[in-house]
């Protein structure tokens, strides 16, 4: 019978880590022979390093690495398109079984990825999100804001999921692939995996942004979290969309009886409309505006259809998880206490 | 023609020497993959095909004794494996063509034989790229016990290649692997798939000229899934003397359904033209049943059309 080797890949998007760049690939050579020398089924197959139009010497560290170490693959894009893309473009390129996304920065230690795996595994998860300890950018009212974000994105788009979100993420490289395959530019990816997989949790690390940490540097501002947070709402799903749909619906309702009741107030009490013509005049408005919403609500029903298919949410997905045995087995071998003789 | 030489881990346990024959597109991702997995030092040979000459054949023969007895050095018995995805004949080759690859082939299963008689402490196996389409041909639902019946040359000549293996020296352990319609990457030169040609053409606005009608149902397979098995297969030592296995979905697939994804993804209508015979438009579709084992897996058609446009539309050839 043929062993099972599970092939693991991890995708890094580069734009300015020249400086962390050689110590994070030797911790990824480190994870890599730690497995093939423990008789492990699973492989670090390649490390995925994406070049986001790099403002450093990023590229040609990367080169060196590359040209010493076969498992390191350098993909560079023509021009700086933001992280979430360049992620996208390093999944797209992989082939393992699992893919893990991570910083370039050492925010996400590669030691950590095997604990990332057990959970996957033991739970049947498709994928899991790195859930930070305590503060990650070293200044309470960031992560405060952070969190409070990721918990208004939750309850804003129904997804229960947001607050996992993390760029530290193991992945089902079928579902990471999938998701990468439909994903634009303005499609959120995390929400995009949401429509393959339910099966997602997180595992407590202690993450650290050492960039800001050491020198106050974030790639994060106010200006990309407005934008995370209208991709995220454009992606999540139409609901919002289906709210205003809603909306027309009631204000039809609300102009039918409106006008029923001017009508009646202009049959019973005609002295309370001293106008003429006024109350015929209403009641068009009225109707014309109700029958309106509701045209623009079915347009809106329509719209939700086209922008579902247009973004290729899926109708169905097949999975295999049954591989995950071997990679069980291994992590309760190790479980195991050791025999003496 | 290349030859892959490994140190060996703990997976393979043993050196081991890889001798691959054709690097066409399922050649060129067994190596990938092969290269994924472990680190190998691959040789390209030169080999000609027509026929194969003499000095090219021996000068194969002693790169590999010496290849095996450098391995030897580490202590264990190296393994030697011979993969065969070489092959020039199309689905619509005629007999004089096949006949040909057939003498190859079977001069190739000989040089296995001479060097497994040369070398006894070594484990010798042989992997053969055999045709599920070409031996069930207008099969519907075929089972794993289902007689093969080839109605073409190309079938015919796969089922004698598969015979001649499983005549060889028993020494040989012998695996026969049944692709069904295998596809990848939009290639600049030599064949391409359905798929592959339904993307560039759509890309340029060209008509595509398929083989068949809208309603014939085929099994696909991405190119990847194949090397990543087959890199699985070698690097793992099998005992069975014989193993037939299916690289198939086991999912049938209309042409319609494939046109239909293809023109969701490039969002844009595809001009097709379809060239229907009574020989060419039969249906080829496999029950799930017939799925190699673990790890067989098989990535999403959707997922790999899609990664195939971006792949060509990021490429300066598209």
């Amino acid at each position: 019978m043929t062993q099972s080797i599970i092939s693991i890949s991890t995708v890094t998007p580069v734009y300015c880590g020249e400086s962390y760049l050689s110590a994070l690939v030797d911790k990824l050579g480190q994870l890599k022979s730690a497995w093939e020398g423990s008789g492990a089924p699973m492989r670090l197959a390649e490390a995925i390093f994406v070049v986001d139009a790099a403002i450093d010497g990023s590229e040609a560290v990367l080169r060196s690495l590359a040209a010493k170490h076969h498992w390191v693959r350098v993909l560079t894009l023509a021009r700086n398109f933001g992280q979430h893309p360049a992620t996208m473009a390093g999944i797209s390129y992989s082939s393992g079984d699992w893919v893990v996304t991570m910083d370039e920065d050492l925010q996400h230690d590669p030691v950590e990825i095997p604990k990332l795996l057990e959970l996957a595994v033991s739970k049947g998860l498709d994928v899991v999100y790195a859930r930070p300890t305590d503060a990650v950018h070293g200044g309470l009212w960031r992560d405060f804001a952070s969190k409070t974000f990721k918990k208004v994105m939750g309850r804003l788009t129904s997804n229960p999921f947001i607050t996992h979100f993390n760029s530290f993420r193991l992945m089902r490289g079928v579902v990471a692939r999938a998701a990468a395959s439909v994903s634009s530019h303005e499609t959120y990816f995390d929400v995009a995996v949401v429509w393959y997989t339910n099966r997602i949790d997180s595992v407590a690390f202690k993450l650290r942004d050492l960039r800001h940490a050491e020198q106050g540097k974030s790639s994060y501002t106010f200006r990309k979290l407005i934008s995370h947070a209208r991709r995220m709402l454009v992606t999540s799903s139409s609901k919002h969309l289906r709210v205003g749909a809603l909306l027309g619906v009631g204000a039809i309702f609300g102009c039918g009886l409106l006008a029923i009741k001017t009508l009646v107030q202009k049959i019973l009490y005609p002295e309370s409309v001293p106008v003429p013509g006024w109350t015929s005049l209403f009641i068009g408005v009225l109707l014309l505006g109700g029958l309106t919403l509701m045209l623009l609500s079915i347009i809106i029903e329509y719209l939700t259809i086209v922008l579902l298919h247009s973004q290729g949410k899926p109708t169905f997905f097949v999975i295999d998880r049954s591989p995950d045995d071997v990679v069980m087995s291994y992590f309760r071998r190790l479980e195991q206490p050791s025999v003496g003789a | 023609m290349w030859v892959l030489e490994s140190q060996g881990d703990v997976l393979s346990r043993r050196p081991q020497v890889v001798v691959l024959f054709g690097s066409g597109l399922i050649g060129a991702s067994c190596i990938k993959w092969l290269q994924v997995l472990m680190p190998w030092t691959a040789t390209e040979l030169p080999f000609a095909w027509e026929p194969i000459r003499d000095d090219h054949e021996s000068q194969l023969s002693n790169h590999v004794v010496s290849s095996l007895e450098r391995l030897r050095r580490s202590g264990l018995a190296p393994r030697l494996s011979f993969l065969w995805c070489a092959g020039k004949a199309g689905f619509g080759a005629e007999a004089t063509e096949t006949a040909g690859e057939l003498a190859n082939f079977t001069r190739v299963v000989d040089l296995a034989t001479k060097l497994a008689a040369a070398t006894p402490d070594v484990a010798v196996d042989f992997t053969l790229f055999s045709s599920a389409g070409g031996l069930f041909e207008g099969m519907r639902l075929v089972q794993p016990d289902t007689e093969p019946r080839p109605l073409r040359p190309y079938g015919q000549l796969k089922l004698d290649q598969e015979a001649v293996l499983k005549a060889t020296d028993s020494r040989i352990n012998k695996l026969i692997l049944r692709p069904s319609s295998v596809y990848g990457p939009v290639s600049p030169a030599g064949r391409m798939g359905l798929i592959p040609v339904l993307i560039r053409n759509g890309l340029r606005r060209a008509v595509s000229t398929i083989a068949g009608n809208v309603s014939t149902q085929r099994d696909y397979v991405h190119v990847d899934d194949i090397g990543r098995y087959v890199a699985q297969v070698m690097l793992s030592e099998s005992d069975a003397a014989l193993r037939t296995e299916f690289l198939v979905s086991g999912c049938p697939t209309s042409i319609l359904e494939i046109v239909r994804v293809v023109e969701h993804i490039l969002s844009r209508k595809l001009y097709v033209n379809y060239e229907i015979s009574a020989s060419n438009s039969r249906d080829i579709t496999f029950a799930a049943a017939c799925r190699a084992p673990a790890p067989w897996a098989t990535e999403d058609l959707a997922t790999t059309i899609r990664q195939i446009y971006r792949q060509q539309l990021a490429s300066k050839k598209g």
